[in-house]
């Protein structure tokens, strides 16, 4: 096994949909408005996004937040035959699903996490301190420690592929 | 009776067929494309996106791999759009370096910095251990916040999704230059 003294850089791509969300000068926040096309990958836009609404901060956390689901289960509750590609399905499951159940599997304080994304308004900046405060509690390490990449070993491997919502899916024991 | 004039230059169908970008970055296979409806109907499927396929390259001039995404020009393109953003943010950690950007024949090109392999593919391996994302987690974040209110950056990134976010592999064995 090979020890790496850091993590390696994650690097952020893509951003031909970016856009501003205030004013440079100003710092003026855009205004709220609706009927806009839905962009993105269904699975991971956001609830807003997905009906029409303008996007903000609290819309690419709550991106960041399916991104996290579905890399730790390998899977999101809104990935099933059942539902498929229809997006008023899937919409209708990212509303009615509470961060309770969103969470299921993964390390306790992640719901946290879910709750203070959901509480956001549309021109609210995040707690991004408080975010990143979770994250290290739901991996269990402070962000200088050593950790190891690849490869990795066989006891640590953790089985996916069982519905994430399943009560017999013990993916995550999580330290808190 | 009017008869149709047949275009004398023949119609270039592929990226592949530009000789080398720039002079100097020669395209290779595809590695994805972004357009929408060109994919099948799988929930991956972007709706919308900053239409433009990315190929492998390569600098001739330092043998190094690098990322092309190229747009065909009479498309509706925010390939600009995706270089003024780059070139806003650009020297944070975590973004990558825009080597060039212009037009090549009938297409517009940007050429990146290749990076190593998607969070989406990583997460994919069998062996990946999955609480690892908490640790990486705490990066991406960063990126966010970096993007979203690092001093005069306003942007909000729009539905990004796991394979938006990047791996960059050869971090693991050296330090990373230029960056913040």
């Amino acid at each position: 096994m090979i020890r790496f003294d850091s993590l390696p850089t994650i690097f952020l791509i893509d951003f031909g949909l970016a856009q501003l969300f205030r004013n440079p000068a100003t710092y003026l926040h855009i205004p709220f408005t609706t009927n806009h096309p839905v962009i993105g990958t269904l699975p991971f836009a956001s609830i807003n996004g997905q009906q029409g609404n303008a996007q903000s901060r609290r819309d690419d956390l709550e991106s960041l937040v399916y991104t996290i689901i579905y890399s730790a289960l390998g899977d999101l509750p809104w990935n099933s035959n059942v539902i498929g590609n229809d997006g008023k399905a899937i919409l209708h499951k990212k509303t009615s699903i509470t961060a309770k159940e969103l969470c299921d599997g993964l390390p306790a304080p992640f719901c946290k996490f879910v709750t203070h994304v959901r509480s956001l308004d549309f021109d609210k900046k995040p707690d991004y301190e408080y975010l990143q405060s979770i994250l290290s509690q739901c991996s269990g390490r402070t962000a200088d420690q050593p950790v190891e990449l690849l490869p990795l070993p066989l006891s640590s491997h953790v089985s996916i592929g069982s519905s994430p919502g399943s009560p017999t899916s013990p993916t995550f024991t999580g330290r808190v | 009776m009017r008869i149709p004039r047949q275009t004398a230059e023949k119609k270039r169908t592929s990226p592949l067929d530009i000789v080398r970008v720039d002079g100097r970055y020669r395209v290779g296979k595809l590695l994805g494309t972004g357009a929408s409806g060109e994919l099948d109907s799988s929930l991956m499927t972007p709706l919308l996106s900053s239409s433009g396929s990315v190929y492998l390259g390569k600098d001739i001039m330092t043998g190094a791999d690098v990322a092309l995404k190229i747009a065909h020009r009479s498309s509706p393109s925010r390939l600009g759009h995706e270089y003024n953003v780059y070139s806003t943010i650009a020297g944070c950690r975590g973004i990558c370096q825009v080597l060039w950007y212009g037009k090549e024949d009938v297409y517009e090109v940007i050429v990146l910095d290749h990076l190593g392999t998607s969070l989406g593919d990583l997460v994919d391996r069998p062996k990946f251990d999955h609480r690892k994302i908490f640790s990486y987690a705490t990066q991406m974040v960063r990126l966010l916040y970096k993007t979203n209110d690092y001093t005069k950056h306003t942007l909000a990134c729009s539905s990004h999704q796991s394979g938006h976010f990047m791996i960059d592999t050869s971090s693991i064995v050296t330090s990373n230059p230029g960056i913040s």
